[in-house]
């Protein structure tokens, strides 16, 4: 119980950092940039990027196979090569991106038009902004028809274009948050495990008090 | 011949073995909060929308009634792509008598989370409240 809230207490700790900087981001980018009015809707598909692995493992200290859950979390990269025919994914996250006026092609258009320093300037910010990913600065330099799309999935694209650094400080702290959870959810489990073992003894042990004192 | 002896060897295999290959697959977290708990989780990656038009996140605001919170916590519980369910502490006192219902499954695990506004308060949550429940004065004797 005590490891239980204390894995609250990080967590909670955590989210007020991620909090916090969700605030500043306000500060700078204005309120209904980062609001639930930029959170994807019914009308489109969106995949996750994190997701929760639970496999079995077995209580230790105790007699008996008394098994719980342990959770762990693993996240994806957000930025993805669509192949050729774009798939339905593809296909969905440029619809979704057309209504801001900001798609992929239209970044990839303006390199060439770029002269001396600037060309690795924007290469390098388009880098920074694609989580310096070195297949994008590859597939940046690119310009046949021919080579795959990058699909950029990152949910942070859904509150700004050039997202601040405090967003992306907060979006860290909100991904450390997820890993916090997933230990808080492999303790509650075991404490779980460990409840219902009990129970199970305090019965046997009130059955065996019922027996004793008729006999 | 040979396909007999690996389906042979298959077969003895031990159950933890095989208990582990099928629960190692890919499930979901959900999100039940308030604007800045759903903004900050799904800023982390984990929001989706299937093809059904389902996402696995729900924001609550002072228009959000408690039934359609209800609706949506027995929909995340329902769904086997989910195997755990963030819910915002105070939210979770408007449907306290449906969370505490739900005792059969260990999964999808409940985890009472805090919001900006209302902190953490380990007397409150469900888990710890049923854990110590369990210890009375004459277990200990």
């Amino acid at each position: 119980m005590d490891q239980l809230i204390k894995d609250n207490m990080k967590l909670e700790e955590r989210l007020r950092v991620g909090f916090f900087l969700l605030g500043k981001t306000r500060y700078s980018l204005g309120t209904h940039a980062v609001s639930a009015l930029q959170l994807p809707t019914e009308d489109c598909e969106v995949e996750h990027l994190a997701h929760v692995i639970a496999t079995p493992a077995i209580l230790e200290g105790c007699a008996g196979d008394i098994t719980y859950h342990t959770v762990e979390a693993k996240f994806e990269d957000p930025v993805v090569q669509v192949n050729g025919e774009q798939s339905e994914a593809g296909e969905e996250y440029n619809n979704m991106n057309s209504d801001d006026g900001i798609s992929q092609e239209g970044l990839r258009k303006r390199l060439p038009h770029a002269t001396g320093n600037n060309e690795e300037e924007t290469e390098v910010c388009k880098c920074e902004y694609e989580d310096g990913e070195k297949k994008v600065q590859g597939s940046s330099k690119q310009k046949d028809k021919s080579t795959p799309n990058v699909l950029n999935r990152d949910p942070i694209r859904w509150f700004s274009a050039l997202p601040p650094s405090t967003l992306r400080q907060a979006q860290k702290d909100f991904k450390a948050a997820v890993s916090l959870v997933t230990a808080c959810a492999t303790t509650q489990l075991k404490l779980r495990a460990a409840n219902k073992e009990f129970r199970r003894l305090h019965e046997i042990k009130s059955k065996l008090d019922r027996v004793e004192k008729e006999t | 011949m040979t396909s007999g002896v690996n389906n042979r060897a298959d077969e003895t295999k031990p159950t933890r073995e095989r208990m582990s290959v099928a629960a190692a697959q890919a499930k979901l977290i959900a999100v039940i909060g308030d604007e800045d708990t759903c903004v900050g989780f799904l800023l982390g990656g984990i929001g989706e929308i299937n093809k059904k038009r389902e996402p696995n996140f729900l924001v609550v605001d002072k228009n959000t009634s408690v039934q359609e919170i209800e609706e949506s916590y027995k929909k995340f519980m329902k769904r086997d792509d989910i195997d755990i369910i963030l819910i915002n502490q105070n939210i979770a006192e408007q449907i306290r008598h449906v969370i505490d219902s739900d005792n059969d499954n260990p999964l999808p695990a409940v985890l009472e989370i805090p919001s900006k506004d209302h902190p953490y308060d380990p007397t409150k949550d469900s888990v710890l409240r049923r854990a110590k429940g369990l210890y009375s004065a004459d277990d200990m004797r």
